[in-house]
């Protein structure tokens, strides 16, 4: 690939994290926000000896242990991001080809040498890769400000906080699990950002009605038309476990990417990629 | 003189409607084409059947490729503008001229900026902040800074007022128009760019209905002031339209022979909104 | 062919779930798939606070285990056949 296609897309890029930036980088903001605000307000309800017993217990608690080994530890603070990546990427699929049509801007865009296939791609690739990026920087923010609050609280309660640098590195080491995660599950759900995409160009109105109503249609197409419930089968497969949209190891990591079911999922959501490209094409 | 556009029966439907209904037209490299015709003509779907935003049936050349079939590489040659709507509200600026910057391979940022000095847009607001005709200005200044050979106009200039609107077409002829580029501008408001033109398509009811230069058009139309005692003379010969003018008749012929008509009155070349009138007039009748 | 299937957004749609339909049943049916659920291993939904030591050590000889033997037969099967007899049922459950 040259240059100029590297700064292109970039360019592409771009255009996605600014015309977006409240789903990618407000939103987990807010979450940053209300965590850290919460978790201050829950230690100032905190009797001052339990506080300083509280401090000195998780000073130790990560201490010699390898960052990476407790770094699912925290997993369960991520779990708010993740959810709130979830919806953000759902609005921001099933809008992202709708709304530059519906406001005529498609018509700037496609005046520009970039292709539709450069468009389409864009878009998977800011879900796929550069949100979790913004995503992650959020939740740094949230454990720097955290460490901090907690390192005044424990000088202000006069208590040694030496280990508190093994839980920052543990949580450090947290933020590649979670962008992982994040990572390996866009790709788990590539079919679903597929069928969004797909919606998103095809609609000229109501593109989640559409989204929503073909999904249950299809199920009843196939039991119909091959009396068979292969579809519907394989839905509930890949929805049924939530496990599976959070990794707790790094151990697993390449096992969730090159397995069988991860790799047909690939197949099939870039069937329905492609169909966005070529429906991008309707300006309409 | 070689073509940049040629096209051969282009068809498109809409539903029931026939937007184009076997459009045949060439222009002509380093013309200024207006393409002219009433709302619903066809103008639009045309234009945009030449830069790839509409797919029709058909022969299609533009630039010497098939807009259907590599529309990005086409744009790397033709500009366009459609009317004032359509620069993303949300974006700001400077952030538009960064992304053009980065997409386009002919884009001049300098040549962009120095257009934009003269005008009163700050690189800081968005666009939806800006007025239509700010918003029109700086969609020129870009258009105005990237080197392409054609350049594709759909009424640039609709519900701006008449200073943006005649600073748009002094910019283009003066800073943009080199005799090399070709542009293209579908309007219906004939008056503002009859002085401009090259070349004179008209479109009705998705048909071409005239095709010529500006150059052979006092020598295929005519129109004479007839007096009352001449008209039986002037019906004789075969007017495409005949109009009322301070108790004389105006009429317009085509292809007949000057020295035929100068019996009848003074003769002169109609204007292009006259001549327009005469053959939408000529096509409603038959 | 082509322009037949870009003639317009609706017959696009239409070729497009066809595909995506048609793919599904074939592998489907060359695979006999059947509901499944994908275990993966979450040895955090076992965390008790209360016994944070007790975690810790689990940790530790499950990480010096896997290092031993590599991963694999205890990570949950993607086919989705039982899981290990020796793991307790509740663990890894969504």
């Amino acid at each position: 690939m040259d240059r100029f296609k590297i700064v292109q897309f970039y360019a592409l890029l771009r255009r996605e994290v600014l015309e977006h930036r409240n789903l990618f980088i407000g939103a987990p903001a807010v979450v940053a926000l209300l965590i850290l605000v919460a978790t201050f307000w829950v230690a100032m309800q905190i009797d001052e000896t339990q506080l300083a017993e509280g401090l000195s217990y998780i000073s130790v608690l990560f201490d010699g242990l390898s960052p990476f080994d407790m770094a699912p530890f925290f997993m369960l603070l991520a779990i708010p991001f993740m959810l709130t990546l979830y919806i953000s990427s759902v609005i921001y699929l099933i809008n992202t080809l709708f709304q530059d049509r519906k406001e005529m801007s498609i018509l700037f865009w496609q005046s520009m040498p970039v292709s539709n296939l450069q468009t389409v791609l864009s878009k998977v690739f800011t879900i796929v890769i550069v949100a979790p990026i913004f995503y992650v920087l959020n939740i740094f923010a949230m454990y720097l400000i955290g460490m901090i609050l907690l390192t005044i609280l424990g000088v202000s309660n006069d208590v040694d906080l030496v280990g508190i640098g093994w839980m920052f590195l543990a949580a450090i080491a947290s933020l590649v699990l979670i962008y992982f995660s994040a990572l390996v599950t866009s790709l788990w759900l590539l079919p679903s950002i597929g069928w969004l995409l797909l919606f998103s160009a095809f609609a000229k109105k109501t593109p989640l009605l559409w989204a929503g109503g073909v999904f249950i249609l299809v199920g009843f197409f196939e039991d119909f038309i091959f009396g068979t419930q292969y579809l519907a089968d394989w839905v509930q497969s890949r929805a049924a476990n939530p496990n599976q949209y959070l990794i707790f190891e790094f151990q697993s990591l390449l096992e969730r990417i090159f397995n069988y079911e991860t790799l047909f999922g690939i197949v099939v959501g870039s069937i329905l990629i492609t169909g966005a490209v070529y429906m991008r094409r309707f300006t309409d | 003189m070689s073509n940049i556009v040629e096209a051969r029966s282009l068809r498109k439907n809409y539903g029931n409607f026939t937007a184009l209904d076997g459009v045949d037209l060439t222009i002509p490299s380093g013309a200024i084409s207006g393409l002219i015709g009433p709302n619903g003509a066809g103008k639009t779907t045309t234009l945009k059947a030449l830069i790839g935003l509409c797919d029709v049936d058909g022969e299609l050349s533009v630039t010497g490729r098939d807009p259907r079939k590599a529309r990005h590489k086409l744009m790397e040659d033709v500009c366009f503008i459609a009317d004032v709507g359509i620069l993303p509200k949300w974006l700001k600026v400077s952030q538009l001229i960064d992304y053009v910057e980065a997409v386009h391979p002919r884009f001049d940022r300098k040549k962009a900026e120095k257009f934009l000095s003269t005008t009163d847009i700050p690189s800081n607001k968005r666009i939806k902040e800006l007025s239509k005709g700010m918003v029109t200005q700086l969609h020129l200044a870009l258009v105005m800074s990237i080197e392409v050979q054609l350049l594709v106009l759909d009424e640039p200039t609709l519900g701006l007022d008449i200073i943006y609107r005649k600073e748009f077409y002094d910019r283009l002829l003066n800073d943009y128009y080199d005799g090399n580029r070709t542009i293209i501008i579908s309007t219906h408001q004939v008056e503002e760019i009859e002085t401009l033109l090259s070349h004179l398509l008209f479109i009705n009811k998705g048909k071409i209905v005239l095709d010529t230069l500006m150059s052979e058009l006092s020598q295929v139309y005519t129109e004479v002031l007839v007096d009352a005692d001449k008209m039986a003379e002037a019906d004789a010969c075969g007017p495409i339209h005949v109009r009322e003018l301070l108790g004389k008749k105006s009429y317009t012929f085509e292809s007949v022979l000057k020295e035929r008509l100068e019996v009848l009155g003074e003769l002169q070349t109609p204007s292009v909104a006259d001549l327009f009138v005469a053959k939408l007039k000529e096509d409603r009748h038959g | 062919m082509k322009n037949i299937i870009l003639k317009n957004r609706y017959t696009l749609l239409v070729v497009t779930l066809v595909v995506y339909i048609g793919v599904l049943v074939a592998e489907g049916a060359i695979t006999g798939r059947e509901v499944r659920v994908f275990e993966f291993e979450n040895p955090f939904f076992d965390f008790n606070v209360n016994n944070f030591e007790g975690f810790r050590e689990s940790r530790e000889s499950r990480v010096s285990d896997d290092s031993r033997s590599g991963s694999g037969e205890d990570r949950g099967e993607n086919r989705g056949e039982n899981r290990d007899d020796s793991r307790d049922e509740d663990s890894g459950d969504a």
